[in-house]
């Protein structure tokens, strides 16, 4: 009776076994059914230079929503896999046209920066911010003014590529990224990353900076 | 042995054939996550920044400044009220207030339940003293003794264990030149 019931388990199993590959074929089958909108993001991945740029299908370009009500386009991202370093940075123009409305958008949760161009993302960085006792203030700016060579008056010290975004004297300008540091208000980033953003950046180009909470739901 | 791997296998094909249209939600929902913009700036970040002391990027004179937080949760601990409050004050204690029944010591007057805490205390047995809510016995309890002062330096019982410590290595050590023959013998 025991052994029975044992050789009818193992024909049950063994059948399991020999219909596995039936069992496949419909989740196959599954996969072309997929709603279009998918099937456009799918097909547009292979179509980028290797873990470079992720380019969005023309007819569904995601939105962002930034500071202020805006919501802008996104056409193409950066393809950086992993965790960036502190003072590293990500900047790729290539192929990417030379006109097109400037915009960065600043995530102090996330600590990362990344400036847009056309709707295309054309460089990003890890950034320092300031601290809860000199916080960097959040919402939408403009850059008000220029300077390749700024000393701040306040705390004396060099602030290369200053690109001033408040009248108090908050700015994001070339900084010595490391690990636990934080500045007094200001976005720091890599001084070569400053160099580049300054270079595209224009007065009047806007700026959003994120709140330094991660919104969760 | 054999078979209840073979019994797994099994339902793992079953459940595989069984629910094709939650696998397909499922890959496509994972998906689109993946080339969501925002998926991607949380992919690249190097995470939220950590709490603690955080040192600033500006150059400070000598060695490198602090940017300390103003935020402050609570006091350090064992910190004391400061000199002059009153501490802790029951509603019936505040002017205005009715008087309760039962707050008022036995012959106390009524200025007396104004004292703050930081008042003298009158003695046990001295009826109508200092204001203590809810008493009415007039009797007034010792003041709970104050915990004891710890100081930073290491108590005498660790000075103890450490110094038995280099004892039990002195005698390790001597115990290991004993046993070993002498070369001078050889």
């Amino acid at each position: 009776m025991r052994m029975r019931s044992l050789i009818l388990v193992t024909a049950i199993c063994l059948a399991g076994i020999l219909l596995w590959p039936a069992a496949k074929e419909p989740a196959a089958a599954t996969q072309q059914t997929m709603d279009t909108k998918t099937a456009a993001r799918l097909a547009a991945i292979p179509a980028n230079a290797p873990g470079t740029r992720i380019w969005y299908a023309a007819n569904d370009y995601p939105h962002l929503s930034l500071p202020g009500g805006r919501q802008e386009i996104v056409r193409s991202a950066l393809n950086i896999r992993g965790p960036m370093q502190f003072g590293s940075f990500v900047w790729d123009e290539e192929r990417i046209p030379k006109t097109g409305s400037v915009w960065v958008r600043v995530d102090l949760a996330h600590q990362i920066l990344s400036v847009f161009r056309g709707g295309h993302e054309i460089g990003s960085a890890v950034i320092l911010y300031g601290t809860d006792g000199k916080p960097t203030p959040t919402g939408d700016f403009t850059i008000l003014q220029k300077a390749v060579d700024y000393r701040s008056r306040a705390y004396d010290a060099p602030m290369p590529y200053m690109l001033r975004l408040t009248d108090d004297g908050v700015a994001i300008h070339g900084s010595n990224v490391r690990e636990g540091y934080a500045t007094h208000g200001c976005i720091g980033v890599p001084l070569d990353f400053a160099k580049r953003l300054f270079a595209v950046m224009g007065k009047g180009d806007p700026v959003f900076i994120l709140p330094n909470e991660i919104k969760h739901g | 042995m054999l078979v209840p791997l073979l019994v797994v296998v099994f339902f793992a094909a079953v459940a595989e054939r069984g629910h094709p249209a939650i696998s397909k939600v499922r890959r496509d929902g994972i998906i689109a996550t993946l080339l969501d913009p925002l998926s991607l700036f949380a992919g690249r970040s190097p995470g939220e920044r950590g709490e603690g002391a955080l040192l600033s990027t500006k150059p400070g004179h000598g060695p490198e400044e602090r940017v300390l937080s103003t935020v402050r949760d609570r006091d350090p601990a064992g910190a004391a009220p400061p000199a002059g409050d009153p501490g802790f004050l029951p509603d019936s204690a505040l002017p205005g207030a009715p008087p309760a029944e039962n707050a008022l010591p036995a012959g106390g007057v009524p200025g007396d339940q104004f004292a703050p805490f930081g008042a003298p205390f009158s003695s046990p047995g001295e009826p109508g003293g200092g204001f203590i809510p809810g008493g009415g016995s007039g009797l007034v309890p010792p003041l709970p003794p104050d915990p004891p002062l710890t100081s930073g330096i290491p108590e005498p019982a660790t000075w103890a264990v450490m110094i038995l410590g280099f004892f039990a290595v002195g005698w390790a050590m001597r115990r290991r030149a004993q046993l070993r023959p002498d070369p001078a013998a050889e």
